[in-house]
């Protein structure tokens, strides 16, 4: 393991070399956004992944631009299940920050979009069987949100 | 077009397909189908079986040896899958 996470630049240039239909957009020295395509199995979806030096912990934010997610009311798992923000602006929550599945250590091109592909296909089938069969957990109610923020 | 056709290109909202191919072709072998499927799936993902082409797409084990999802080298994406737990807001 390196003694530093990967830079900004280190990531940019992992996702240009394994996905190359991802563009991107320096947002600062600090700070990049990736917009592009992925179609896990049906429908296509234009993906933005913010990026920040202080989301080394909390990781990378995915978010589907289009199209418009859709939701099932009162279903177990939320309308919308396996994200933060559900109610607004709401993003793929791709891992377990309790079980330290990620961090800036790991490049985005080979977790973050992998895991996004997969999130995209367990919503597929979750829309048709109101089922999300792609395991998981939700914190309970009372718990707090493990990851950086609540520490600061 | 025919309802096939339209769930082929990705021109339909999966939360509309489980009906239209129902009917099609009825409801038991569809809600079946369906049912296998997203399990199949599901278990791959929570095994880190799972592969994916550049596109995007998702290759699991069963599916790419028995459907026309089978890939080239040249299409698959140089990552293999991985476990991971999906987490979120509590519901």
């Amino acid at each position: 393991m390196a003694l530093l996470p990967y830079s900004i630049r280190e990531q940019v240039v992992s996702m240009r070399a394994t996905w190359p239909s991802f563009g991107n957009q320096m947002v600062s020295e600090d700070a990049v956004v990736w917009r592009g395509p992925l179609k896990p199995l049906m429908r296509t979806y234009d993906i933005a992944i913010t990026y920040r030096t202080d989301y080394v912990i909390s990781g990378p934010r995915v978010r589907v631009i289009s199209p418009p997610s859709t939701r099932l009311p009162d279903n177990p798992e939320g309308s919308l299940p396996h994200v933060y923000n559900r109610d607004r602006d709401p993003f793929m929550c791709l891992f377990d920050p309790a079980k330290h599945e990620w961090s800036g250590w790991d490049l985005i091109s080979e977790t973050t979009v992998p895991w996004a592909i997969d999130w995209l296909a367990c919503y597929e089938f979750w829309l048709m069987t109101g089922i999300w069969e792609g395991g998981g957990r939700h914190p309970p109610l009372t718990g707090t949100r493990h990851n950086v923020e609540n520490h600061r | 077009m025919t309802v096939v056709s339209l769930i082929r290109e990705g021109k339909l909202d999966p939360v509309d397909v489980p009906n239209d191919l129902r009917r099609l072709f009825g409801d038991f072998v569809v809600t079946e189908a369906i049912r296998k499927t997203a399990q199949e799936l599901g278990g791959n993902i929570q095994q880190g079986n799972q592969g994916y082409t550049r596109t995007g797409g998702i290759l699991v084990p069963a599916a790419a040896a028995a459907s026309t999802l089978a890939v080239s080298r040249a299409a698959a994406a140089p990552v293999s899958g991985s476990r991971h737990t999906f987490f979120g807001d509590p519901v």
